[in-house]
């Protein structure tokens, strides 16, 4: 958590934390104990490189952070939507226009 | 997607923050706005792109937009020189905490009604940059911390109050209150135990802020008697933000733990853009128009 550079005022609900009884930032009625279960179910994914960066003097970078929505959804056997881990991912992979040379360069990260 | 998600997001980013130019947030357009907004506040002194984008119609579809909304977010978010949380649906970069989502099928979902788009997508990029928000002078710093012990209460013309009483007299737990009255900050003359009652949430230290059920102009407590009825109650105006900017600034800055005069002074003031000072706002009367 420590990133050179920045500041942190904020750790009172960090997962190992949140077990801690705060006045603030808690839903009615919810017990900590429910928050830490529910911040322990969300995996969040490492990045994963879409377009590697180069080197290139000036080239950006940008990262891409997947939290579900339609944009990613797939349909299921049903043919409803539903959110399939990796699944942006792929498709942004085969996007051709990401080959130009203006792309930044880019990674995914998924909640 | 909720004060938990957000927060959630909010470390990824901050975490990873040196590492990157720029960022897009891909979320679900039915709570974007509230993330983008979110984000905003907790967010201080943010000098890179955060851009929040999501489609109407999945990039699994034959025809769809999510591919285009992608790869113009991530343009944005890699080459604009625009220190704050933004939010690009279909041709325009709105400013995340002056979004609602306004039309549940179009692709244009969202609309800033209180604030020019900041980019416009042409054939070209229609940017507006005199309109971005400052470079910081300081550094990121990230606070996390929302209450969420706010009621949101919307008036129906002579619609029962009771629960509205119920709601300000019996939770305790209540920190907040925001009204949507009507027009710039309206409400029935009639309604006395209503006032009586917002007087008692604000004796208990419950702060209440005037907003609007017109998604487009700003609350002016000082037009109407009764507005000034409520102003002199110390009921805040919620100016031209969003009933949800409202909302969330609230939760943000009780969740700082500030106390309730620096809570009602900050309300007012613009902080991350979400807000027309009333000093920018040009309104003229038209006495002062007139010649003496």
């Amino acid at each position: 958590m420590a990133t050179p550079g920045i500041v942190d005022d904020d750790a009172a609900d960090t997962p190992d934390r949140s077990a801690a009884p705060s006045t603030f930032g808690r839903e009615l009625g919810q017990k900590p104990a429910d928050e830490l279960a529910r911040l322990r179910s969300r995996k969040l994914t490492k990045a994963q490189a879409i377009k590697p960066r180069t080197g290139r003097p000036g080239e950006r970078t940008v990262l891409v952070l997947y939290t579900g929505g339609t944009l990613g959804m797939k349909p299921n056997e049903e043919g409803a939507l539903e959110p399939v881990p990796g699944y942006l991912e792929s498709r942004m992979r085969s996007m051709s226009e990401l080959d130009s040379q203006d792309a930044p360069a880019l990674d995914i990260r998924e909640i | 997607m909720d004060p938990h998600d957000w927060r959630i997001i909010a470390k990824t980013l901050y975490e990873c923050y040196l590492d990157y130019d720029g960022f897009v947030v891909v979320l679900g357009t039915d709570t974007m706005a509230y993330c983008a907004t979110a984000l905003s506040f907790m967010f201080e002194s943010l000098g890179k792109p955060i851009i929040c984008t999501g489609s109407m119609v999945p990039i699994a579809e034959l025809y769809n937009d999510a591919r285009r909304n992608l790869l113009v977010a991530i343009i944005l978010a890699a080459y604009l020189e625009l220190p704050e949380v933004g939010l690009f649906m279909n041709d325009a970069l709105f400013r995340g905490n002056r979004c609602l989502k306004t039309n549940s099928s179009g692709l244009d979902a969202f609309e800033s009604p209180n604030a020019p788009q900041l980019v416009k997508l042409e054939t070209r990029f229609r940017i507006r940059s005199h309109l971005f928000l400052p470079q910081p002078r300081s550094r990121l710093r990230l606070a996390t911390g929302l209450c969420t012990d706010i009621a949101v209460l919307r008036m129906v013309p002579g619609f029962s109050d009771d629960y509205i009483y119920s709601i300000i007299r019996k939770t305790s737990s209540l920190k907040g209150v925001v009204l949507q009255l009507y027009g710039t900050g309206n409400m029935s003359a009639r309604k006395t135990g209503l006032l009586d009652a917002i007087t008692e949430a604000i004796e208990r230290g419950i702060i209440v802020v005037a907003s609007s059920q017109c998604i487009k102009g700003s609350v002016h407590l000082d037009d109407y008697a009764l507005g000034r009825n409520l102003a002199k109650r110390g009921v805040i105006s919620g100016g031209d933000m969003t009933t949800d900017a409202a909302v969330l600034k609230l939760g943000f800055l009780i969740g700082q733990g500030y106390s309730p005069e620096k809570v009602t002074a900050m309300m007012q003031t613009n902080i991350r853009g979400e807000l027309t000072s009333p000093e920018d706002s040009n309104r003229t009367k038209l006495t002062a128009l007139i010649p003496s």
